[in-house]
């Protein structure tokens, strides 16, 4: 009793950011993974005040006196978080709008990125104690003690949510906004503004969230990592709750925390209960499940009309492509230096990392949030099977890229009912537990000493690791292959009918495909992929531990794949060498010691890019060379086709035999 | 076994082609310096020799975790030894900084850097992403030595040199002062819910707790962005144990602190801390639950009466920013470059090279610590974990704003890991 107790406390938390995930979905259909990262700013801003009196700008610092009065500096953080809820409305979901699923989830993973990075460098990561709001001495129920805040917030997420229900019910701002959300036009017709109406809910939601953080920040602690993480639970209640009930995601998430609480109790009671991971792993788990269960198998109909998807532009010349940028990377492999070849290593195997989304996301528009989780598990396999059980080369690498393309399959399943952005938040869980309940158990993972992997060799000739040479070959090699396979599989027949079930699932059922079939593939593939490129990270440190692979890792993948171009393999060539360490990274820090602000402006760039540009870099350029091409008069430019379905005409053309 | 055979063999093989290498970059050294440097030595006048590089790697600006402070006392601690001791016997030390944010690529960036550059050796802050660098620079034959040890790969490493022993001194010398001077019959452990928090609650806290008489132990792992500790804290408390041992790190010791005086458990419970977590910042973070919190402490306190902790508050006065933090990490990363000195200062300047260090290092025996307790990098001084060079602890407690001795005599329960 005591511990699930105790739980509210956990369980208040979630709550207080799961109502502000309902209100933002139910006002504009975004799912926003940044949630807890706004409530974060306003809440920092809070702590300033009344810790030094310092008003905390983006760009200017505004010294107040020595400290702040509660009221002013709460008033203060609540009206900083308004303007941010209204500036990111404004600026980046509005603009969103009527985009598909994946450049919102995108945007809302850049701005996450984004403000984590200012937060990093505005107000360091230093621990911060927020003064308490509510009073936090205990309070003793018989054998139950417990902290008096704890309470008292649960206290206040229940009459949130119950106010919330009651003006989303009664009141004709409430009625105006379900209207809207439910049919933009007729709501338009009937004389709302429904971006009027969805400004002010993302106003009212960020300045609850700022509110949840403030008085939750005793509790949590404030620092950049912990309030972003948040958003994992309160993402898990919220989906329970259908992103549309603040009830049942606030019961849910009381729940969730009280059971954590319990199992925390039991773990050391009941030897049976396994010590790592479990408490994150079980909610999701469960969650999951309920998803996979209560999912539909086909789209409803409002579902149906996604547009501007990013193109997937049928690969032309492949072997002279493949032939120019083989030439680049040897060149660079042989004449670059140390550092300068060893962050083209990076960069050649974060692109196979990259390839793996383009097959799910790009062809398919499947969101995963969890390929690092592919990718670990091949990459800790490879360990055991090499390290420990001594297998040779060719075979562990591929025996783990085989099991990486099972666990494919297992969150395959899930996919074929669950879709958009409602398979994103399954995914990111996914990826959670998986890291928290198998990478983190050091009964799988190698514990203290971590995963070793030996330096692989092929008839008797070292392959290398690091930043050797010869790696870099090996590595270049294995990047090659997987390029191909994934160009080949977008001209081949399954290819479109992947493009097919992107564009529309309705109609590629109705036209013969199997969607559910399609799915799974891309599933396979796509893990498979991931496999090949955790193991590539295996091989290259040689060494491996949980870090490698964990969730935010895997957000920047997605990020990096997509600010290089998701629906392409060229694009895959320009995410590998954005990524972090890999080649422009490294030449910018030598160059201008830009490591600093590296994280900040790739945030701003994936959310410019999800609002801009969403075929990528990569699209872009081969945009401009068309442009360029079409004004010399050499080749008519591309016909101006960005919504899928035309994209999809023109490419069954082609292929069916004239 | 075969495995650790052939390890063996590779590194063996990497030392060779290093000390190629390291042969290479010593003759140039050895035609610079005597012509450059005559009649420096040993005087304070400003170095003129060939300056020896050494590299940094810290984590700064990651939400994961940024520890500026230890840049900032190294960079003091070179400016003192360059203006006030003549530098390395005329030749000045040049420290060249690279900032991780922990993560393995951006780790791999920094150890290749410091390759390209060819440093003498490598010494460190903080750094969450050793498992990428360490295996680099361990090619290159660039030793690492000295920082703050948190993770395995420092620790482990047959390259790494580490002049305190982290998370492997705190936890051995807080049992054995529980189980033999406090005379602690049971003791619950909190420890960080990931597989070295497990490793280091099984073998250093347990397994040193039950060697020093303490008869019952209890685990209990909580993950360090929970979004509340009460119910780990709690738990732990339960059933009155003699003491609770944390095994947690900044952060997570201030909100630990924080969830135990809000569940009013600091009058009935000793709480013990790593070191690592004796900072401004976290206890002021803590609250209430700071109050009577104890630590161990690698190196002396400030407020102690000697003459290193002079020097480090000088050189800090005159070479760090007036608001540098003067905390354990401060202090760690300081005595490094004071300890490095040292050690270059005694080779022949014509024979200072990486493989020289890793030599000269492996010889050591007693050899004084700045600020802290002497070292031997035998590779022997912690069962297993070849780079500590010294696991010896104080124990401190924090009342009434103060910081005070508790045991003043160094303790170490390395002794007790192996069997």
């Amino acid at each position: 009793m005591q511990f699930l107790v105790l739980g509210l406390g956990a369980g208040a938390v979630y709550a207080a950011l799961g109502l502000g995930l309902v209100l933002t979905h139910r006002a504009s259909g975004v799912v926003n993974f940044a949630h807890g990262a706004m409530a974060m700013y306003p809440t920092y801003v809070f702590a300033e005040l009344r810790d030094n009196g310092d008003l905390v700008l983006p760009l200017v610092t505004v010294d107040l006196g020595d400290t702040v009065g509660l009221w002013p500096a709460l008033l203060a953080g609540l009206l900083v978080a308004a303007v941010l809820g209204l500036l990111a409305y404004v600026l980046i979901f509005r603009p969103l709008r009527h985009a598909p699923a994946l450049a919102r989830v995108v945007a809302t993973v850049g701005l996450l990125i984004t403000l984590q990075a200012f937060i990093t460098l505005r107000f360091g990561t230093d621990n911060r104690s927020v003064t308490a709001v509510l009073p936090s001495d205990p309070i003793t129920m018989g054998a139950i003690v417990v902290p008096r805040d704890r309470l008292y917030l649960a206290v206040i997420v229940v009459l949130a949510a119950f106010a919330l229900w009651a003006l989303f019910r009664f009141t004709r701002f409430g009625l105006a906004t379900r209207a809207a959300s439910a049919n933009e036009k007729g709501a338009a017709l009937l004389g709302y503004s429904p971006e009027l109406l969805a400004g002010i809910n993302w106003v009212l939601a960020t300045v609850l969230a700022g509110l949840a953080g403030i008085l939750v920040g005793p509790i949590t602690a404030l620092d950049p990592v912990n309030y972003t993480l948040l958003v994992v639970p309160a993402l898990g209640a919220a989906l329970v709750g259908r992103f549309s009930s603040f009830g049942v995601t606030t019961a849910a998430a009381l729940l969730l925390g009280m059971m954590q609480s319990q199992i925390l109790n039991l773990q050391t009671e009941l030897s049976w209960i396994p010590r790592s991971g479990t408490r994150e792993a079980l909610p999701f788990l469960l969650i999951v499940v309920t998803m996979a269960v209560v999912g539909r198998r086909l789209p409803s109909r409002d579902a149906i009309l996604e547009l501007r998807q990013p193109r997937a532009s049928r690969p032309e010349n492949v072997l002279r492509h493949t032939v120019i940028w083989s030439v680049l990377a040897s060149a660079g492999l042989l004449f670059l230096s140390g550092g300068y070849r060893g962050s083209l290593i990076i960069s050649l195997n974060v692109a196979v990392l990259c390839l793996s989304l383009v097959v799910l996301t790009g062809y398919v528009g499947q969101i995963s949030l969890a390929q690092m989780a592919f990718a670990g598990t091949a990459g800790f396999l490879l360990s055991r099977f090499a390290d420990n059980m001594g297998i040779p080369f060719p075979l562990s690498p591929l025996l783990a890229v085989a099991v990486a393309v099972v666990l494919g399959l297992l969150v395959g399943l899930p996919a074929l009912r669950v879709r958009g952005v409602n398979l994103a938040v399954v995914t990111i869980a996914l990826g959670v537990a998986v890291s928290e309940f198998v990478f983190k158990n050091p009964d799988y993972t190698g514990g203290f000493e971590g995963s070793k992997i030996p330096q692989p060799s092929l008839f008797g000739l070292g392959l290398g690791s690091g930043n050797d040479r010869v790696f870099g070959f090996f590595s270049l090699a294995v990047l090659v292959l997987v390029a191909l396979a994934v160009a080949n599989l977008r001209r081949s027949p399954t290819g479109l009918r992947m493009l097919a079930v992107r564009a529309n699932e309705r109609a590629a059922a109705a036209a013969g495909v199997s969607p559910a079939r399609v799915k799974l593939l891309a599933f396979a593939l796509s893990a498979g992929i991931a496999g090949i490129g955790g193991v590539m990270l295996g091989y290259r440190q040689t060494q491996l531990s949980f870090e490698s692979f964990g969730i935010f890792v895997s957000l920047a993948v997605l990020a990096t794949a997509y600010l290089g171009g998701i629906a392409s393999v060229s694009g895959a060539m320009v995410g590998g060498s954005l990524a972090a360490g890999g080649i422009v990274f490294y030449a910018l820090e030598q160059g201008i010691g830009f490591g600093r602000y590296e994280t900040l402006v790739s945030g701003l760039g994936l959310v410019l890019t999800a609002v801009l540009n969403p075929e990528g870099i990569s699209g872009a350029m081969q945009h401009t060379v068309a442009q360029l091409r079409g004004r010399g008069g050499t080749t008519p430019p591309p016909p101006a086709t960005p919504s899928q379905p035309a994209d999809l005409r023109t490419e069954v053309s082609h292929v069916s035999p004239a | 076994m075969s495995e650790r055979a052939r390890m063996t063999g590779l590194c063996g093989l990497a030392a060779l082609s290093l000390i190629l290498t390291a042969c290479g970059s010593g003759d140039d050294a050895a035609s610079e310096s005597p012509s450059q440097a005559p009649g420096a030595s040993g005087s304070a006048a400003a170095p003129t020799g060939q300056p020896i590089v050494i590299g940094m790697i810290n984590q700064e600006n990651s939400p994961a975790g940024s520890f500026p402070e230890i840049r900032v006392a190294d960079e003091a601690a070179v400016k003192y030894v360059n203006s006030k001791l003549g530098g390395v016997n005329g030749r000045p030390i040049q420290l060249e900084t690279c900032i991780t944010n922990g993560s393995p690529e951006s780790s791999t960036t920094c150890a290749n850097q410091f390759v390209d550059k060819k440093v003498l050796l490598v010494t460190s802050g903080v750094d969450f992403g050793t498992a990428a660098s360490l295996p680099i620079l361990t090619k290159a034959g660039i030793p690492y030595v000295g920082g703050v040890p948190l993770l395995p790969p420092e620790l482990t490493s047959q390259n790494a040199f580490m002049f305190v022993g982290g998370s492997t001194s705190a936890f051995p010398s807080q049992s054995v002062f529980l189980g033999r001077e406090e005379k602690a019959k049971k003791v619950n452990i909190l420890y960080t819910d990931n597989p070295s928090g497990l490793a280091a609650a099984t073998s250093y806290g347990e397994k040193v707790l039950k060697a020093s008489g303490v008869t019952e132990v209890n685990l209990v792992a909580e993950k360090a962005d929970a979004a509340d500790f009460t119910a780990a804290v709690t738990k732990t408390a339960q059933g009155n144990p003699d003491a609770i041992m944390v095994l947690f790190s900044g952060q997570g010791c201030s909100r630990i602190m924080q969830a135990a005086g809000s569940l009013g458990l600091t009058s009935k419970t000793k709480f013990y801390y790593p070191g690592s977590c004796v900072s401004s910042n976290v206890i002021k973070a803590g609250g209430s639950g700071a109050e009577g919190a104890r630590f161990n402490t690698e190196t002396v306190l400030l407020g102690d009466n000697d003459p290193q902790i002079k020097i480090f508050l000088e050189a800090m006065k005159a070479g760090a920013p007036a608001n540098a933090e003067l905390s354990s990490f401060a202090q760690t990363g300081f005595a490094a470059i004071m300890n490095i000195h040292a050690l270059l200062s005694e080779m022949a300047p014509d024979q200072i090279s990486s493989t020289a260090v890793v030599t000269a290092l492996r010889a050591t025996k007693e050899k004084p610590n700045f600020m802290s307790h002497p070292y031997t990098c035998d590779g022997k001084q912690v069962p297993g974990l070849p780079a500590v060079c010294d696991s010896y602890s104080k124990i401190i407690e924090y009342k009434g704003g103060k910081q005070t001795y508790l045991y003043n005599d160094w303790l170490t329960g390395a002794d007790k890991l192996g069997s």
